[in-house]
């Protein structure tokens, strides 16, 4: 484990350099640790990938211990030291729970399937059964509300994020970025491969839980024709 | 307090220090841009940083008072004007009620903060008043300022604002004290370079590439927005042989560079996450300036070390907590 600080109020732990069922389950386990025991001063985590995010307040973790050298993130990361020295982490810490989404990967949603397809030598419905064939892992939410990074994909249909990201994705865009698959939630700018569209809503603030998935879930695609996209259409 | 809207401008939001809590959803937080302008403004008229104020882009807002109010403005993209008449950004300002107010653009940064005794009043939507357009959360009914909107303030005043409004309500005029807040006591808003610290990624790029950063100047897209300054100049390449990241943890003011070699900063409604390699982080003290930065503008970036950033910090917070201590005394 290593601790970094990313800025004067945020601290990251690196949890290994690879993305493995291992490094999700300790992350887990870390991030319900430091809920449970809060320092002064912290506010909120973003568990990621390989990493745990640590946002806290530096004026609040110095609070009346102002003494000139004494640094905010010096303090937390030796508080994250200890806590992750107590830190006993077991399954029961991920979700087990199975998601089936929907994609249309028809070209019209599909805009880079054929350049997906070409970058690693196979025909299209090769990458379709890929993809389909697959069951994900949900690591994290992030980039935007909702956004569900995917861990499992197949590396036959890894390819690398666009040179220049594109200014307008349409909501429910399924992409791949490098190793990574994953949903646009909303309408947004992004670097990834788009190769589909999912007909459900994956970010509705009508809900007190807004994101439909969170991390530790199991997502599997199954695909569906335009007509079925319509039908479905939740937008 | 009431105002009612008669021209919105450009994009005008209801934000305040931001939404805490969700960015593990992928919520932004979202808040004020300029941050120290916004505080600024709401010591001015008593309140705490935490009040809801209006962020305004360049000028175009025009509003009239239905009640008297006790205002201030901070910030550096605009002038306030009332019958012809320029008022000053940078103190409390006493407004009758029926006076028309409008904003003209100027030309030494974005967005100005509109502030207000007690705060404005909406309701809080995940722990925040702050306005964040794609989800249409927070804020005014999620969305930006429409001609004709009504927009009150929260009753309950402290005794600051009520000491302020006191001072300066004893006429039928526009009010204001013969004193201001000088700025840049507080950040050097017309600085053109931008200190950072080395983000994780930093040593991903080599020494020609890490001199490129650092020696070239960048000059602000017209692509920028809340969500972060793009910028067009020298690209900046990472070492080839470096795979992909596994998307990460970022911030406000975390600099990553895409697979084009193109850099973006990003700022108060960035994603949470990002997976592009992260070249830099802005120091803290330096956000406000970069809040500021006007399409075209040509910026350099300085690296300093972490804890010298974190000493800049704990300047300006001090220099904070005196101004409002001053301004709580001021008029008593």
């Amino acid at each position: 484990m290593k601790f970094q600080s990313l800025s004067e109020s945020a601290v990251v732990i690196y949890f290994g350099d690879n993305v493995e069922e291992s490094t999700l389950l300790h992350i887990s386990a870390f991030n319900k640790a430091i809920h449970a025991q809060p320092f002064s001063g912290f506010l909120e985590t973003v568990p990621a990938f390989v990493s745990l995010t640590v946002y806290f307040d530096p004026f609040l973790v110095i609070g009346i211990n102002a003494v000139k050298g004494r640094r905010a993130y010096q303090m937390v990361i030796n508080y994250l030291e200890i806590l992750s020295s107590t830190l006993v982490f077991d399954k029961s810490f991920v979700e087990q729970d199975l998601v089936h989404i929907p994609v249309c990967y028809d070209e019209v949603f599909g805009l880079d399937l054929a350049d997906v397809a070409q970058y690693n030598r196979l025909s299209i419905d090769e990458v379709i059964n890929i993809h389909c064939s697959t069951i994900y892992t949900v690591y994290m939410i992030g980039f935007m509300p909702g956004f569900p990074y995917l861990g499992g994909m197949s590396s036959k249909i890894a390819t690398p994020r666009k040179d220049f990201p594109r200014t307008d994705i349409q909501p429910g865009t399924v992409g791949i970025g490098g190793e990574q698959t994953g949903i646009y939630p909303l309408n947004s700018p992004g670097g990834w491969q788009l190769i589909g569209r999912t007909p459900i809503l994956l970010f509705n603030m009508a809900l007190t839980q807004p994101s439909l998935l969170k991390a530790g879930q199991s997502v599997k695609f199954y695909p569906i024709n335009q007509n079925k996209f319509k039908a479905m259409s939740e937008f | 307090m009431q105002i009612e809207i008669i021209k919105p401008g450009l994009l005008s939001t209801i934000q305040d220090t931001g939404r805490i809590g969700y960015r593990h959803i992928g919520m932004p937080t979202a808040g004020c841009m300029d941050h120290l302008a916004a505080d600024i403004a709401n010591y001015l008229v008593g309140n705490e940083s935490h009040s809801a104020v209006l962020e305004l882009t360049y000028g175009g807002f025009e509003f009239i008072a239905r009640s008297d109010l006790l205002i201030a403005c901070g910030g550096q993209g605009a002038s306030m004007l009332s019958e012809g008449k320029e008022l000053p950004f940078w103190r409390p300002v006493f407004v009758p009620s029926g006076k028309k107010l409008k904003f003209i653009t100027s030309d030494k940064g974005v967005r100005q903060y509109l502030a207000i005794a007690g705060g404005w009043c909406c309701e809080e939507v995940l722990l925040s008043r702050s306005t964040y357009l794609p989800t249409k959360t927070g804020g005014y009914n999620g969305r930006a300022f429409q001609k004709a909107d009504l927009l009150v303030s929260n009753r309950n005043i402290n005794v600051t604002s009520s000491t302020i409004l006191m001072a300066l309500s004893n006429n039928l005029s526009i009010t204001f004290p013969s004193w201001g807040v000088n700025p840049l006591q507080f950040a050097n808003y017309h600085s053109k370079r931008i200190r950072f610290i080395a983000g994780h990624e930093y040593e991903w790029f080599d020494q020609d590439n890490q001199q490129i950063f650092e020696n070239s100047s960048f000059a602000v897209s017209h692509q920028s927005s809340r969500m972060g300054c793009y910028f067009d100049g020298s690209l900046v390449k990472k070492i080839t042989t470096k795979r992909e990241l596994y998307s990460t943890g970022v911030s406000c003011g975390t600099i990553q560079v895409t697979n084009s070699g193109k850099i973006v900063l990003l700022m108060a409604d960035s994603q949470t996450t990002g997976g592009y390699p992260r070249i830099a982080q802005v120091a803290a003290v330096d956000i406000p300036i970069c809040a500021q930065l006007r399409p075209g503008d040509s910026i350099s970036f300085e690296k300093i070390g972490l804890d010298q950033a974190d000493d800049l910090l704990w300047a300006q917070k001090r220099n904070l907590k005196a101004l409002k201590e001053t301004i709580k005394f001021r008029f008593i």
